[in-house]
């Protein structure tokens, strides 16, 4: 058996903190999809692709500003999401 | 709705650290960031096998006779010339050469494509990332000008279980139309690009591609 293997079944815990992040990318993923297309577009911009706000600003059209105040409501909302999946 | 604190919101963008927020917010903010650690930021990798098959074809063409005869082409090197000509030669040839210039400067030369650099003979080549956000899609492709809108030359690789589709193309400096391909049918335009019509009632993105970059 190889050593990964052998040491994942050791070792519950780890396994069991695997599936917890995968089941919170999965409800986080659910809460995107529930976000307005420019909070979406924002968030996956600066938080999945790791964009700052100023380039997403020159791809998007968008000033800083705006983006920022999308992006404080695109928090708010996923706080509200995440807590209606739990 | 229970809203964030700002100074909360700002730990999230980056702008403060959980050390920079009072006593009161911090439990705030660490349920803030367990949040974002939801995130799937699982880097895209292109396969260590695409390195070998890139050499291959590299070492396979500097081994071609092809490829000697092109490099002995492209060599420089000294020549000399001798001729014998007579002095009215010389006078008769330089006047045709003036004639010539002449008759070509009174032509209309076409201006050269601001932002476009030749050099060598061959257009430069950049890298330009492309990134949709389709989430449920099973095969996302990018098609264009650059691949003759075949939509099965360029797939993008899903970033984990995010709904983000990437790929980094190298496009020769130029202006390109595309549109990503979804589920091999759905033709998706590139939310983050202008687009122009295509004259058959469907939109396409465009990308600039100068030597500095991409231009959208």
């Amino acid at each position: 058996m190889p050593e990964d293997a052998a040491e994942a079944l050791a070792s519950p815990e780890r396994s069991d903190g695997a599936m917890e992040r995968r089941e919170q990318a999965r409800e986080l993923e659910l809460a995107l999809g529930q976000l307005t297309p420019e909070q979406r577009e924002a968030f996956v911009l600066k938080h999945v692709a790791g964009m700052p706000y100023e380039e997403i600003a020159q791809r998007t059209g968008a000033t800083v500003a705006s983006l920022k105040m999308r992006m404080h409501r695109a928090y708010d909302r996923l706080r509200e999401l995440m807590k209606e999946y739990r | 709705m229970k809203t964030f604190d700002l100074r909360v919101k700002q730990l999230l963008d980056g702008d403060l650290s959980l050390a920079d927020l009072p006593p009161e917010l911090r439990a705030e903010g660490e349920e803030a960031l367990r949040l974002l650690a939801a995130v799937d930021r699982t880097p895209v990798t292109l396969s260590p096998a695409l390195d070998a098959r890139v050499m291959a074809v590299v070492r396979r063409h500097a081994k071609s006779p092809a490829g000697r005869a092109w490099r002995w082409l492209n060599t420089p090197r000294d020549v000399e010339l001798r001729l014998r000509v007579r002095p009215w030669a010389v006078w008769a040839g330089a006047l045709a050469a003036a004639a010539a210039l002449a008759l070509l400067l009174g032509r209309a030369v076409p201006a050269p494509v601001p932002g476009v650099q030749a050099r060598g003979g061959t257009r430069d080549s950049v890298f330009v990332r492309f990134v949709l956000y389709a989430p449920g899609a099973r095969r996302v492709a990018v098609a264009g000008t650059f691949n003759q809108w075949d939509r099965g030359a360029a797939l993008l690789a899903p970033a984990g279980t995010s709904g983000v589709w990437t790929t980094t193309l190298a496009l020769p400096v130029g202006q390109h139309q595309y549109a990503f391909v979804v589920d091999g049918a759905r033709w998706v335009v590139d939310p983050s690009a202008p687009a122009v019509d295509d004259g058959f009632g469907r939109r396409n993105s465009v990308v600039a591609v100068t030597a500095e970059g991409a231009h959208l």
